[in-house]
């Protein structure tokens, strides 16, 4: 293998300066680690870091791609000032070079000036695609400022809401994968995992692969024979935004025709066998407010601590002092009688016997009962696994999408078990030598469990109490959404109106979200940045710092100092058996130009607005630097020593910096009981979600002091997983007969590499990347042909122009575009016109969101024509 | 003499262009030239379809047309079985690439970044540095790789310092190298398997670059939905 | 998505494979004319030809990337049909030439009455120009990977195209000639006659033989004749080698012959000979770009799309 030292071993003969450095690409969160190869201080190759778990020596098309971006000669050099004060879509800013020192006197002096008048007033902004700078410099900053206005543009609300919420609420995790060193059956709704996109694609591709060799089967439920379906075994087409329909029906044919579910991991691992009162609300236990359970055995109601586990009864009506109650299971299983096959075949357009069959193939395939020994130890064994993400959850039903689809695991018993579906590292017991990082899941009193760790200052559960809002985020009251929308939104006036928030955003610091096109439709986003002094760090010039009052070159992932990369472990690090490792981000050419880390900056920035006791205090909180690591709330401190505390708070005095720069990647060992804690945790999830209804009621008083009661939507707020459709499936003008979505290309992460020229390239070698798909036999009943140009447009009268790429993998109602291309800006020159511009279509308002986690709705009742 | 020879899984391939890109980056190939490329096409009518990705690159033909067509001897096989080009004798005449059935050769129009009139990264001044135009480009096993690793005493397909660079970066881990005469390597167990086969063996080439098939049912037995009335 | 066509070689080898053909074909007529007596005309023909085809080197020499480098191409003759071409080629400019200094050039032979020598010339060039149009088909019709030229009737194709555009610049050239010098008129007039109605029918030929030959090849190599039939390049097949390279000079020629006026003077023979030499090069054109490469199979039932 070559290793670090082997590479370094010895100057080469010609006497070139010749250096492997070990470091952490970013061209996507996954933040595999790297080696880059530095030749005389030129970059000349990025290979994969063998020794490290994340991605073990391997890269995607675009991690190796990174010296085009590193070297793009359109990257932001120096600082610039805009001088055209007015702002809009295709007006030139006017930028004017300024120097750093002078930039940051304008930065501070604009802050101050919110951070006088009123801290919630600046809203800030950062991009997934470097959530790891994005999450510790935004939340440290936030939180020292006193701001309490963060979006991550698009993210989250296209990508995670739901996916998010339900991972931490059922997995304690950012995300689901199935366990692929195990798993012999995978049902993926609307996630390509392992085949191209989602969190640690690389290391997932090489699992899933294995797993396909083995002999893993895969069903892929999707409106399109994408990156997963291509390599499934099946590929069921499904109506767009329709999953939870599918997913519901399947879980009734297990519980109601086939009575395949696993009730020892429902009575010890969720609260199925709660008993619910006809209000919904648990019944509770006088003395300790416990709820209780009806345990068989003794004939009584326990509360669910003290009741033997096997004893819980999971159907049956009972009479408690009087009260009438029902386990929570016994409802869920009267709800799911509604979802016969028959039923959500209307909806999802999939045959009945065919989502019979699959409900059967899933529900034998998990083996309920059977057990595995696993080093030495045994597990439950349950070799079936259904998978969500963001093409299932991005729709304006999105809690209950994942919840429903979740739920197969959880009748099956399959979650967190062997060859299940596995959360992201929701355990992790440390270091040996130094027993950190450490967390676990835990109980609340009510039994349900709390996230061990989490990506978010605030955990998914349990959620604050509804309150009314006076941030311009309005999250008090909407206390399960990840982050708000409203930023953006079209009717964000009317909401703050409504509870008569005065506040407005005045000022954003964005480091790199490019939002403008990220979020939905171009002119609403951007009609909300007009007014609000922009503060931007960016590497290019992109549609969103057209709307920059401030662009501040920052550094890129290869110029940069980060020590965690890939903590939390929940979010981008590997999921099941194997290595825990720990890499950094170093720099691994001299930054050119005038770019500077937007970390440092922020410090700096912080400093010079003398809040440096509070940003050290959040730095002391982001990496839970605990004594003799923590900061001083006096001493500025250079990055480098909060690196240093950083690793050595985890890792011991002998792992600091100097050792990670040498060395790359600390690993160590999982445990298995690590991976597969679920049957080893004291926790619960629920199955029955009394807790969305108690939310629900408080909404519902606070909207009574508004006089909006019935102007809210309150879907999100029942007790069990329904389908609710989204506008697109309400829309019925005949005219618009197809609906649209959106798809990751594997070669593009987002809209960041499509300015990549050897991934433009890649993209440009394949039909789909940049052309419109739509099904062979739809294009031909309109008389339209490969190679046209068409306009998709919305119902809402919004369209995009594109060439139409004729397929036969595509429902025949689909429309579907790639990637978040069609970039407009003009120091873009690679990605300029590449694609097609999809968030075009998407609304962003009340309408078009979850009303629970306000994820975003993104598909669209469309219609196609020759342009 | 061992006789080096690739194996493609395309069960496990995804098609991510990985190997396209890392030999662009190890190799410094100009705009145009993909010396690893694939190609992505749709096999079956709805809804019985599939996706098959075709990762391409020089087939190290045993029996090269390209060698036997060049004029000028630029084209040369090695004994240990590696295709190359001298790009010194070449004079672009582009008749190899005529001759190749695979498409895995590439004429070099002229010296060009992939950034144009904005010049080149530094990156393409250090890797086009002794790169030639008008001549033809072709892939060649990454043999710097193969000859610096032996030459380290490394064993290529096992140590990855002297493995091509898009077999050590797959993150399908769907290719793999190796010496096809030793028994004992992994290629040649993979390619004693039953399935494994060489594109278009009727062109005679006899390539040490196999492939085990995606080998996988296509068939979805979701019946073909209405597609919506157009009214 | 649509088919590409070939793009490796493009019209300067077209321009090349055409101009060797139409020279190497002069040439053949011109020493034909010869044996049957036409002294003068052949005269002109040879006088064409063989700069023809010292001409069209220049273009294959254009083509190369490192176009001084290009003597290197006669470095692999064992194997490479280029490098023998290299030899063919410059074997007939060599004879050629001498039997145009020595014969042609200034229409009064340097021989005297030395027939012999002559004919012996004549011969040897003849065999090297017949070879020259041979060639320029087995230079591309040994590609296996190209089922579209990889037939034995392309030499063949070759042959008879290069006869006809050798006609066709001897019609051209001919009268201009002629007039100008004003010898032989009648003489002349009577040859081009001759080589009208043997035209027509080589066309006649011709067209029957690219029917043959798309027929020969559809089975290997459909997407290649969709290319042409309805492809990318349908309207130059239709509209450019069927109608202007074949059907218009038939037609003129036809009435030509059925009017008996062929003298020198006809403007005629002139216009076939454009038309002629165009179709000449279309077809070179159209063949080298209807030259895909086979579909790679994938053991999977289906055709990966073929390469250009
Ligand atoms: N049509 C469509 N819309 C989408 C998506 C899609 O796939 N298609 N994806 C959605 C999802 S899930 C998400 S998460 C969002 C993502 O949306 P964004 O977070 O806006 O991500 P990008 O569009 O890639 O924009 C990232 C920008 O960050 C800048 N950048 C990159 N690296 C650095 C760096 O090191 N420092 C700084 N300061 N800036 C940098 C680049 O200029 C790049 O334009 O988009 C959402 N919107
Ligand atoms: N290559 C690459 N990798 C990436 C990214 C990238 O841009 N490119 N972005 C990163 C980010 S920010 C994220 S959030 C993840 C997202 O990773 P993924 O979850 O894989 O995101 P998508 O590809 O957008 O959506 C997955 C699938 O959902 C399908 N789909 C769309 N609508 C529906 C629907 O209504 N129902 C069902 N069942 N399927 C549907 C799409 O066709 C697509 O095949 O990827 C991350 N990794
Ligand atoms: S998956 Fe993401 S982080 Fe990993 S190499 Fe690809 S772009 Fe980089
Ligand atoms: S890198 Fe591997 S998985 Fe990716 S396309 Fe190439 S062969 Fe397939
Ligand atoms: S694949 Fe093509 S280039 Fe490679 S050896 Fe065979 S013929 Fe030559
Ligand atoms: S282009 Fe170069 S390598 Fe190819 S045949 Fe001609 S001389 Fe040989
Ligand atoms: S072996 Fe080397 S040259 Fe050939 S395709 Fe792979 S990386 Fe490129
Ligand atoms: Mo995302």
């Amino acid at each position: 293998m070559l290793t670090v030292e082997k590479a370094n071993a010895g100057v080469p003969a010609n006497g070139k300066s010749d250096r492997w450095i070990p470091s952490s690409c970013s061209l996507c969160y996954g933040n595999c680690s790297i080696l880059a190869h530095n030749v005389d201080g030129v970059l000349t190759k990025i290979e994969g870091n063998p020794e490290s778990a994340c991605g073990e020596g391997r890269l995607c098309a675009k991690g190796v791609s990174g010296i085009m971006t590193l070297y793009d000669p359109n990257r932001v050099n120096a600082p610039l000032k805009r001088t055209n004060p007015k702002k809009g879509i295709g007006i030139d800013p006017g930028w004017v070079e300024v120097s750093w020192e002078e930039a940051l006197d304008i930065a501070v002096k604009k802050l101050k000036e919110v951070y006088e008048h009123d801290p919630g007033e600046l809203f800030l902004q950062g991009t997934t695609t470097c959530a790891s700078e994005m999450h510790c410099g935004l939340f440290t900053f936030a939180e020292a400022f006193g701001a309490n206005a963060v979006w991550v543009g698009g993210g989250g609300i296209h990508c995670g809401s739901g996916a998010h919420q339900i991972g931490g609420l059922m997995h304690a995790s950012w995300s689901l994968v199935p366990d692929f060193k195990f798993c012999n059956y995978a049902i993926y709704f609307g996630a390509s995992k392992g085949h191209s996109a989602g969190h640690v694609a690389n290391q997932n591709a090489q699992l899933a692969a294995d797993a396909r060799a083995r002999g893993m089967k895969m069903v892929v439920v999707d409106p399109m024979c994408n990156f997963a379906a291509g390599k499934g075994n099946e590929w069921v087409p499904i109506r767009v935004g329709t999953d939870a329909a599918l997913a519901l029906a399947m879980a009734n044919v297990l519980v109601n025709e086939l009575g395949i579910y696993d009730q020892h991991y429902l009575k010890q691992c969720t609260n199925a066998a709660y008993l619910v009162k006809e209000d919904g609300h648990y019944l509770r236990d006088a003395a300790t407010n416990k709820p209780l359970v009806w345990d068989e055995t003794g004939g009584s109601a326990k509360t669910f601590d003290t009741a033997p586990v096997d004893g819980m009864a999971l159907l049956g009506t009972f009479s408690v002092n009087g009260v009438k109650v029902q386990p929570g299971f016994q409802i869920l299983k009267e709800h799911l009688k509604k979802y016969t096959p028959e039923y959500s075949s209307g909806i999802t357009t999939i045959g009945a016997a065919n989502i019979r069959r699959l409900a059967r193939e899933f529900g034998e395939a998990a083996r309920v009962g059977s057990t595995i020994m696993i080093d030495g130890e045994e597990f439950p064994y349950r070799p079936a696994a259904a998978i969500y993400f963001r093409g299932s959850q991005g729709h304006k039903n999105s809690t209950w999408n994942c919840v429903a689809i979740d739920l197969l695991n959880h009748l099956v018993g399959s979650a967190d078990n062997v060859g299940g579906a596995l959360g992201f590292n929701p355990v992790c017991h440390g270091h040996p030598e130094t027993g950190r990082p450490y967390y676990a899941p835990e109980p609340t009193p009510d039994g349900l469990m709390i996230t061990g760790t989490w990506m978010h200052p605030h955990k998914p559960f349990p959620a604050n109490d509804a309150a009314a809002p006076t941030t311009i985020g309005m999250r008090e009251f909407f206390p399960w959404a990840m982050t708000s929308p409203f930023y953006g939104a079209a009717d964000r006036e009317k909401w703050w109106n409504r509870f008569d928030i005065k506040r407005r955003p005045k000022a954003m610091i964005n480091f790199g979200a490019n939002a403008i096109m990220s979020v939905g439709n171009k002119d609403v986003v951007a009609d909300a940045f007009k007014d609000v002094f922009i503060i931007s760090f960016d590497i290019f010039k992109n549609e969103m710092t057209d709307f920059a009052d401030l662009v501040l070159p920052d550094t890129c992932y290869l110029e940069r100092l980060f020590p965690s990369p890939n903590y939390p472990f929940i979010f981008n690090h590997p999921g099941s058996m194997g290595n825990w490792s720990w890499p950094i981000r170093q720099p691994v050419v001299k930054a050119v130009g005038q770019r500077r880390d937007f970390l440092r900056v922020m410090y700096e920035i912080g400093y010079r607005m003398g809040l440096l006791e509070h940003i050290n205090d959040a730095y002391n909180t982001h990496f839970e630097l605990k004594d003799p690591y923590r900061l001083k709330p006096d001493v500025k401190y250079e990055f480098e020593e909060i690196v240093d505390s950083a690793l050595k708070n985890f890792f011991g005095a002998a792992h600091g910096l100097e050792w990670f720069k040498e060395n790359g990647v600390m690993n160590w060992p999982k445990k298995a009981e690590e991976v597969y804690w679920r049957s080893r945790t004291p926790v619960r999830v629920p199955v029955y979600f009394e807790i969305f209804k108690t939310t629900g009621e408080q909404v519902r008083e606070v909207a009574k002091e508004f006089g909006i009661e019935n102007d809210l939507n309150y879907n999100a707020y029942q007790t069990l997983p329904d389908w609710n459709p989204c506008p697109s499936h309400e829309c019925k003008d005949p005219e618009y007969d197809l609906i649209s979505f959106y798809y990751r290309d594997t070669v593009h992460t987002n809209s960041l590499t499509l300015e990549n020229p050897w991934l433009d390239e890649a993209a440009q070698m394949n039909d789909y990347s940049y052309n419109i798909a739509v099904n062979a036999a739809t294009a031909r009943k309109k008389g339209l042909k490969d190679g046209d140009m068409v306009w998709v447009e919305s119902n809402y009268k919004r369209r995009v122009k594109g060439k139409l790429k004729m397929t036969e993998g595509i429902h025949p109602e689909g429309v579907a575009v790639a990637s978040l291309a069609g970039h407009w800006s003009n120091d873009m020159p690679i990605a300029k016109g590449k694609g097609v511009f999809y968030n075009e279509l998407i609304e962003v308002d009340y309408e078009h969101l979850d009303p629970g986690n306000l994820n975003m709705d993104l598909c669209a009742k469309v219609r196609i024509y020759k342009a | 003499m061992p006789r080096w020879g690739m194996v493609i899984d395309l069960l496990k391939c995804i098609g991510c262009y990985g190997c396209q890109t890392s030999c662009k980056a190890e190799n410094a190939t100009p705009p145009g030239v993909t010396l690893a490329r694939v190609e992505v096409t749709e096999v079956g009518t709805y809804p019985n379809v599939t996706r098959v990705n075709l990762p391409l690159l020089c087939m190290q033909c045993n029996n090269p047309p390209c060698e036997q067509v060049c004029p000028t001897k630029a084209t040369q096989q090695r004994e240990d079985g590696i295709v190359y080009v001298d790009e010194e004798k070449c004079i672009g005449c582009k008749y190899c690439m005529i001759a190749c059935p695979y498409g895995a050769r590439y004429f070099v129009e002229e010296k060009r970044g992939y950034f144009g009139d904005q010049g080149l990264t530094p990156y393409e001044e250090v890797g086009y540095e002794e790169q030639r135009k008008g001549v033809v480009l072709k892939c060649d096993y990454c043999r710097h790789r193969i000859d610096a690793g032996l030459a380290k005493g490394l064993t290529p397909g096992v140590d990855r310092e002297a493995t091509p660079a898009c077999v050590i970066n797959c993150m399908a881990k769907a290719r793999f190298f190796g010496d096809l005469d030793d028994p004992n390597s992994e290629v040649a167990h993979l390619v004693a398997r039953a399935q494994a086969f060489q594109l278009n063996p009727e062109f005679g080439t006899n390539p040490n670059t196999h492939y085990l098939p995606a080998g996988r049912s296509i068939v979805s037995t979701e019946p073909p939905t209405k597609p919506p009335q157009k009214e | 998505m649509e088919t590409a066509p070939q793009s490796v070689w493009r019209w300067k080898i077209a321009a090349y494979l055409f101009l060797a053909g139409t020279g190497a074909g002069a040439v053949i007529v011109g020493i034909l004319g010869d044996f049957a007596g036409y002294v003068i005309p052949a005269k002109i023909a040879i006088a064409f030809g063989v700069p023809a085809v010292a001409f069209s080197t220049l273009f294959l020499i254009m083509d190369l990337g490192r176009p001084t480098k290009f003597f290197r191409a006669m470095l692999h003759p064992g194997t490479s049909w280029i490098s023998r071409g290299f030899f063919i080629v410059s074997a007939l400019i060599i004879s050629g030439g001498f039997v145009t200094i020595l014969w042609v050039w200034p229409f009064g032979s340097v021989l005297g009455s030395r027939e012999g020598v002559r004919t012996a010339l004549e011969a040897i060039t003849f065999i090297f120009a017949v070879a020259t149009c041979i060639y320029t088909g087995i230079l591309i019709g040994i590609v296996v990977s190209r089922p579209f030229w990889n037939n034995p009737l392309l030499p063949v194709l070759f042959l008879i195209s290069a006869v006809s555009t050798g006609i066709g610049g001897v019609f051209f050239i001919t009268p201009i000639v002629g007039s100008v010098m004003g010898i032989g008129s009648s003489e002349t007039a009577t040859f081009l006659t001759h080589l009208e109605s043997a035209d027509m029918i080589l066309l006649v030929f011709e067209g029957i033989a690219i029917y043959l030959y798309l027929t020969l090849v559809f089975d290997r190599a459909p997407e290649a004749v969709g290319l042409l039939l309805k492809g990318k390049l349908s309207g130059l097949f239709w509209g450019g080698l069927l109608g202007a390279g074949l059907l218009v000079p038939v037609v003129i020629e036809f009435f030509a012959w059925m009017t008996h006026e062929g003298s020198s003077q006809s403007l005629a023979p002139l216009i076939a000979g454009v038309f002629l030499l165009f179709g000449g090069f279309l077809m070179r054109l159209l063949i080298l770009a209807a030259g895909i490469r086979s579909p790679l199979n994938v053991r999977t039932p289906f055709r990966v799309r073929p390469g250009f």
